[in-house]
């Protein structure tokens, strides 16, 4: 008994290195992954370096794409799912916010969607992880991993309309 | 007569060739009070052997034997306590490490895309969005800056009231020391 409450004890800071590898972020993309209405989009740093290289034109964006090791889309695309559905009060629940080293860089808020910024820490100022929670009318949640340079973002001539879809 | 066939047994006792027949008949004659004279000096080492023999020494021994026996064997049960312990321990961190690595693994994703120019497009669509958001908040921010544009000429006028207040405390400063002198 003694014995079995000492490697409980030892095995407890394990199983946190194993939690902490899964995120809330990578459970609400497993959790939603592959179900009906949904879409997930997932491309691997490797995949975008591989394309940035053929890329010659040496824009800004190729730069910036170079320095990313992962981009993951999770989207709803029923319209009655969306209701119903809150990836930023999902997150809030699961103690996201207050377990983990993201902070809230900026919420952009519109006639019917929420936009939130988050990100985790970097060296010299960049950021590790950037996560947008959009949330309102439409549901997306955007995870970006790498190098990201907040101020490089802004470089980007992004268009509001033009963007991914939501809807 | 006697005495000098136990001279003999002394001998061959010292020489260390009786066999303990021979060894009893000595220890027998030496306490039995009819030594010779010339025998007399080995009298205390026999009788010493008797009383030995006397007190029980063979159950001392088997104490001692037992004591030992008992203390090697628990020494060996700890000793396999602990080893159980930590072969336990390594067993089970081998398989939190199994575990995690299965989580890992399943962690990670497929990608979406198995054309990079595909994946690049995507990217570079999802990165215009962000832009956009991002270009949208900071817009909102412009108005914090135009507040700042419009603090600085106070703070301007304020550093030259101070300039104007370190004066005066050198004027006051030159007042008191005319007044000392």
């Amino acid at each position: 008994m003694k014995r079995l409450l000492l490697i409980l004890t030892l095995l407890l800071p394990l199983l946190g290195i194993a939690q902490d590898g899964n995120s809330p972020v990578d459970k609400l993309f497993n959790k939603y992954a592959n179900r009906k209405g949904f879409t997930t989009v997932n491309i691997s740093g490797k995949l975008l370096s591989f394309a940035t290289k053929l890329d010659n034109t040496k824009s800004e964006e190729a730069s910036m794409l170079e320095k990313i090791s992962g981009i993951r889309i999770l989207s709803v695309e029923d319209k009655n799912l969306n209701k119903g559905l809150n990836f930023y009060k999902e997150l809030e629940q699961d103690g996201f916010f207050q377990n983990n080293k993201f902070e809230s860089l900026m919420d952009v808020t519109d006639k019917d969607e929420v936009v939130r910024f988050y990100g985790k820490g970097g060296d010299n100022g960049t950021l590790s992880e950037l996560l947008l929670i959009v949330s309102g009318e439409d549901n997306t949640l955007i995870s970006i991993r790498g190098v990201i340079n907040p101020s490089d973002i802004g470089k980007l001539t992004g268009s509001l309309n033009l963007g991914i879809k939501t809807k | 007569m006697e005495s000098q066939r136990i001279a003999i047994l002394l001998q061959k006792y010292f020489e260390a060739e009786t066999n303990p027949g021979e060894e009893n008949e000595l220890i027998t004659y030496f306490n039995s009070g009819e030594v010779s004279d010339e025998l007399k000096p080995f009298i205390p080492m026999f009788s010493g052997f008797k009383v030995l023999s006397e007190t029980e020494d063979g159950k001392l021994d088997d104490d001692l034997m037992n004591f030992i026996l008992e203390s090697e064997h628990k020494e060996k049960l700890r000793d396999r306590w602990l080893w159980q312990i930590i072969s336990g321990v390594a067993a089970a961190a081998i398989l939190a490490l199994l575990v995690i690595n299965y989580y890992s693994q399943q962690n990670q994703w497929n990608d979406t895309f198995t054309n990079a120019d595909q994946a690049y497009a995507e990217a570079s669509k999802t990165l215009d969005f962000i832009a956009g958001k991002y270009n949208k908040g900071m817009a909102q921010l412009e108005p914090v800056g135009k507040i700042e544009e419009a603090v600085s000429p106070l703070y301007s006028g304020l550093n030259k009231l101070d300039e104007g207040f370190r004066q005066m405390r050198k004027v006051e400063m030159l007042n008191k020391k005319l007044k000392k002198e």
